[in-house]
C-alpha cells in the first residue's frame, strides 16, 4: 500500500468519525494550550528573573583614607577572581559627583567635607548570578586588603534562588500530566475509532493487508489530529499574546520555540496515543 | 490445492468440527453443504487462515496451518477471494472504490488499478453503477460488488459463504451464473450453502456437513 493511499485513509478516517475526531481534536488543543500557557509563563518568569539577576551587582566600599592607586590595585584584584564579569572603580570624588547628581547638593556645601568612601561596582559574568556564589564571592572581596564591606541585594537573590526551583517544578509537573491526559484523551478517542472501523479493518484483512498496512492510516489520523489540536492551541495563545503585548503588558516574550514544540509535541503525541490502542485493540479484532 | 487433514476445531473450548479431512483441486467447483451452525463458515474461515485447528493441518497452496507466519497469511489472502451473505462493503465509497480498495491495500499502481476495476465491473455487469454508493443498490447488485472485489486480485480460489442468502431466487441465480463463469476461466470456487433449490439446479460436488462432521457419501 502506498504511503499517499494511507494518507488518503487517515483523512477519510478523521471525515468519516467527525464527532470522535471533533472531541480528540478539541482535547488535544485544550491541553496544549494549557501547556502553552506554562511554557510563556516559564519562559516569561524566566526573562523577568533573568532581568533582575543582570542587575545585580556588588558594591564595595573601600576604607576610608585608601589612596586611588590602592583603589585601583583592589579593582585589579578583583577582576582576576572567577565569575566576575566588570569592576568598576569609583574614586571619594566620583562618589561626590554621583552625590551631587542624585540629590541636587553638592556634599561640600552640605558638611564640608566629603565622607563618601571610594568604591568598586562589581558586575557578575551570567551563569554566576545566584546567591551562594555571589555569597562566596562577596567573602572573597571582604578578604582582600583595603576593603571595607561588601553589600549586594542578597533578599532578592536568596527569595529568586528559592522559589525559581519550585515554579519550575510545578511547570515541569503541569506539562508532563497535561502531556499524559492529552496521550489518554487521544489513546481513548482513537480506540472508539478503530471500533468504529471494524467493517474497514476487517476487509483489509480479508483482502490481504498486512498489519504494518492496516495501521498506517490510524496513524496517520492520530497525526494529523495531533498535529491540528496543537496548531489550534498555538494560533489561539499566538493571538492571545499580541492582545497582551498590546494592551496590558507591552515586555511579555513570544518565543517561537514555544509554538514549534507545541506543533511537534501535538503530532507526536497523536502517533504515540493510536500506536499504543492499536497494539492494543488491533489484536482483540 | 486445498487440503484438510484430521483437522479438529475448537473456538471458545467449545469443539466446532472434528475429524475433517477433504481435498479441492484446482479450477474445482464445489459445495459445501449442511444446515445453518454445522461448521460451514469454520471451514470457510479456515481456509483463509482466519482461525486455525487445535489439531491436524490445513494446507492451503503452499501454506500449510502449522507453519504459517504471520506476514504469510496476508499474502495467502491475496490468492484467495471470499464473499459474504452481508456483502462487507464499505457504504462510504462508491462501488469502483470498494472494488479499488482490495487493490490499493497490495499496493498496486493508479493506472493499473483502474484497468482492472473496470475490467472486472464489466465481468459482473455493473459498469455503469461504478460512481454509485452500496446503499444504492440491490442485495444482488451488492453481491455482484463483492464478487469483483474478490476477483479482481486473480484469486486461485473464490470461498463463498452462503452468497445467495440475502437474496431473492432470480439474484441467486444470477449470482451463480457469474460464480460459474469465474470458475470456468479457471478458479476454483467453494461455495458455503443450505440453498435446496440452487443446489437441485447445479451439479457440482458436494462436501456435507453436519455437526462438525463430515458425511461420508
Amino acid at each position: 500500500m502506498k504511503i499517499w493511499f494511507s494518507f488518503i485513509e487517515g483523512i477519510r478516517n478523521i471525515k468519516r468519525a467527525k464527532l470522535a475526531s471533533t472531541i480528540t481534536i478539541t482535547s488535544v488543543a485544550f491541553a496544549h494550550l494549557l501547556i502553552g500557557v506554562f511554557l510563556l509563563f516559564s519562559v516569561n518568569i524566566n526573562q523577568i528573573i533573568g532581568d533582575v539577576r543582570s542587575k545585580i551587582e556588588l558594591e564595595v566600599f573601600l576604607e576610608a583614607d585608601l589612596s586611588v592607586k590602592s583603589g585601583r590595585s583592589v579593582e585589579k584584584k578583583i577582576i582576576g577572581l572567577e565569575g566576575v564579569k566588570d569592576v568598576k572603580y569609583i574614586s571619594k570624588e566620583d562618589a561626590a559627583k554621583r552625590f551631587q547628581e542624585e540629590f541636587g547638593r553638592n556634599i561640600y556645601e552640605v558638611l564640608t567635607f566629603n565622607p563618601l568612601p571610594s568604591s568598586c561596582t562589581v558586575k557578575v559574568k551570567k551563569g554566576y548570578r545566584n546567591y551562594s556564589f555571589i555569597k562566596k564571592l562577596s567573602t572573597e572581596i571582604g578578604r582582600i586588603d583595603g576593603v571595607d564591606e561588601v553589600k549586594y541585594q542578597k533578599q532578592i537573590l536568596s527569595l529568586i534562588d528559592r522559589y525559581i526551583t519550585i515554579v519550575y517544578a510545578i511547570a515541569a509537573a503541569a506539562g508532563i500530566i497535561l502531556i499524559i491526559i492529552a496521550i489518554v484523551l487521544l489513546y481513548n478517542t482513537i480506540r472508539l475509532t478503530i471500533y468504529g472501523r471494524k467493517d474497514l479493518i476487517d476487509i483489509m484483512k480479508l483482502v490481504g493487508a498486512t498489519k504494518t498496512m492496516i495501521k498506517r492510516p490510524f496513524i496517520v489520523e492520530g497525526f494529523v489530529e495531533g498535529l491540528f489540536g496543537a496548531l489550534i492551541a498555538s494560533v489561539i495563545l499566538y493571538g492571545s499574546i499580541l492582545l497582551i503585548k498590546r494592551y496590558i503588558y507591552p515586555y511579555v516574550v513570544n518565543a517561537v520555540e514555544i509554538y514549534i514544540i507545541l506543533l511537534i509535541s501535538g503530532a507526536t503525541i497523536g502517533i504515540i496515543a493510536s500506536g499504543m490502542s492499536l497494539v492494543r485493540h488491533l489484536k482483540e479484532i | 490445492m486445498i487440503e484438510f487433514y484430521n483437522v479438529n476445531l475448537d473456538i471458545n473450548r467449545v469443539g466446532i468440527l472434528r475429524n475433517i479431512s477433504f481435498r479441492i483441486v484446482k479450477g474445482e467447483f464445489t459445495f459445501l453443504i449442511g444446515p445453518s451452525g454445522a461448521g460451514k463458515s469454520s471451514i470457510i474461515r479456515m481456509i483463509y487462515m482466519d482461525v486455525f485447528p487445535i489439531s491436524g493441518m490445513v494446507v492451503v497452496d503452499r501454506y500449510s496451518s502449522a507453519k504459517i507466519r504471520r506476514r504469510e497469511i496476508s499474502m495467502l489472502r491475496r490468492k484467495i477471494g471470499v464473499i459474504f451473505q452481508d456483502f462487507k462493503l464499505l457504504t462510504d465509497r462508491s462501488v469502483f472504490d470498494n472494488v479499488a480498495f482490495s487493490l490499493h491495500v497490495v499496493g498496486e499502481r493508479n493506472k493499473e488499478i483502474k484497468r482492472r476495476v473496470l475490467k472486472v465491473l464489466a465481468e459482473v455487469n455493473l459498469s455503469h453503477k461504478r460512481n454509485q454508493y452500496p446503499d444504492e443498490l440491490s442485495g444482488g447488485e451488492k453481491q455482484r460488488v463483492a464478487i469483483a472485489r474478490a476477483i479482481v486480485n486473480n484469486p486461485i480460489i473464490v470461498l463463498a459463504d452462503e452468497p445467495t442468502g440475502n437474496l431473492d431466487y432470480a439474484s441467486s441465480v444470477e449470482i451463480m451464473n457469474i460464480l460459474e463463469r469465474i470458475n470456468k476461466q479457471g478458479t476454483a470456487v467453494l461455495m458455503a450453502t443450505h440453498d435446496a433449490a440452487l443446489l437441485k439446479k447445479y451439479s457440482h460436488r458436494q462436501i456435507s456437513i453436519d455437526q462438525g462432521v463430515l458425511n461420508k457419501k
